[in-house]
């Protein structure tokens, strides 16, 4: 094949009439022929755009705008605390939301416990707890149901672990708080636990410890479950929380 | 460009409208999709050109923006959709020659029919071409090369059957 027949046989091909003047008319007019190529690209992005605004906009209406308010149950979370010190046995008392507890006197030199103890249970969760002065301290020492008092009953190892400011429970446990600081005992101080399942907060508390003459009482000023709404859990986000602590908190002073 | 420039596009339409037809039918195999690349070519120039020095700095522009149209079209298609044999008699008639020449270009992969389309029938040389589709020299000359042997060699093997 000589390049002259190639150049020949390709230059054959012209533009058909009809062709050229629709491209002239669409040019001139500025109306544009819908380009065939792009038709499945463009319906495939309005399809997804479409499937975004009907599933997502009502999803991030209810998980992600600020104004949502979070419903609020009630929370299946049992905590006690010890509301008497008699020798070595500390009993335990439900403590209900709202209500204060007495938890006696503390002085580190005299006491035989290391801090004021607290049981949290709640199976099939974890419970994350923090708190915002003193030390959460970790000592197994045996924990036993007598006469319908939860009690320490000494069959621990007694190993003590001072854990800090944070720690975590899966189904249960219990801590003590250390009011004890750097600056000397702390007067007050707030615990706070989120119980979590998975990765979802299903539960949110606020424990308001207070001192008179080191004499502690604790008060679950907030206590409540975040039940699943439409079967499906709720957003419940890092601001929720601390927005509803800070009312909270404003409220019981 | 203005409404009142109407007639400097129809005029660059009808300038240009064979030479980029081929381009694109060529590059496309089809023909609404080669329309579809025409129009988006002359839009493109009614919106975004620039300042031309010459006509063959025009026409290599309006070059450049349909082969990458039409690259865009191949990137985007979903099924092939390509020219039978039936349809070259639109464009050379009864003459068989012309029309089995043109089935092989066709059918040769798009980077070595662009090349074989500006080199010998648009009539640009191996460093113009290069400029204008972005690609080295010695990738032209390859591409061409391995087109004429691979057209050769088609030619050679339907003569023989």
């Amino acid at each position: 094949m000589r390049p002259n027949e190639l150049k020949e046989s390709i230059s054959k091909i012209t533009i058909p009439d009809a062709m050229e003047r629709r491209l002239i008319q669409n040019c001139t007019s500025q109306k544009a022929k819908a380009f065939s190529f792009r038709k499945p690209v463009y319906a495939a992005v309005a399809c997804i755009l479409a499937l975004v605004m009907l599933v997502g906009i009502p999803y991030l209406a209810r998980n992600f705008a600020g104004d949502i308010e979070l419903v609020m149950g009630a929370s299946p979370l049992v905590i006690h605390a010890a509301a008497t010190s008699e020798g070595n046995e500390y009993v335990f008392e439900d403590i209900a939301a709202g209500t204060e507890i007495l938890m006696g006197r503390y002085s580190p030199p005299m006491n035989v416990v290391p801090g004021l103890p607290f049981n949290f249970s709640y199976p099939g969760t974890e419970i994350e707890l923090t708190v915002n002065a003193g030390v959460l301290i970790l000592w197994d020492v045996g924990i036993s149901n007598v006469d319908g008092f939860l009690a320490f009953d000494g069959t621990g190892t007694s190993r003590l672990e001072r854990v800090g400011n944070a720690h975590t429970f899966i189904d249960e446990g219990c801590i003590f708080w250390d009011p004890f600081t750097e600056a000397g005992l702390a007067e007050s101080a707030v615990i706070e636990y989120r119980v979590l399942d998975g990765d979802h907060i299903v539960g949110y508390g606020v424990i308001q410890l207070s001192s008179t003459d080191r004499v502690y009482s604790a008060k679950l000023v907030l206590s409540t479950g975040f039940p699943k709404v439409d079967g499906k859990y709720q957003k419940v986000t890092e601001e929720s929380l601390q927005k509803l602590r800070q009312e909270i908190l404003e409220n019981d002073n | 460009m203005h409404p009142g420039d109407n007639c400097r596009i129809e005029e660059t339409i009808r300038k240009y409208s064979n030479m980029l037809y081929r381009i694109c039918l060529v590059y496309l195999a089809n023909e609404d999709q080669a329309e579809d690349a025409l129009q988006e070519t002359f839009i493109r120039y009614m919106k975004n050109a620039p300042k031309f020095n010459d006509a063959e700095h025009e026409k290599a522009w309006l070059i450049r923006v349909a082969t990458n149209i039409c690259r865009d079209i191949c990137r985007f298609r979903l099924r092939n959709t390509e020219l039978n044999i039936d349809d070259f008699e639109n464009y050379c008639g009864t003459d068989d020659k012309s029309a089995e020449i043109l089935e092989l270009v066709l059918n040769l992969p798009q980077k070595h029919k662009e090349v074989i389309l500006l080199h010998y029938v648009e009539g640009y040389k191996v460093n113009e071409i290069s400029e204008l589709l972005g690609v080295s020299v010695s990738a032209v000359k390859k591409r061409l090369q391995y087109a004429r042997e691979k057209l050769k060699l088609e030619l050679e093997k339907e003569e023989t059957e």
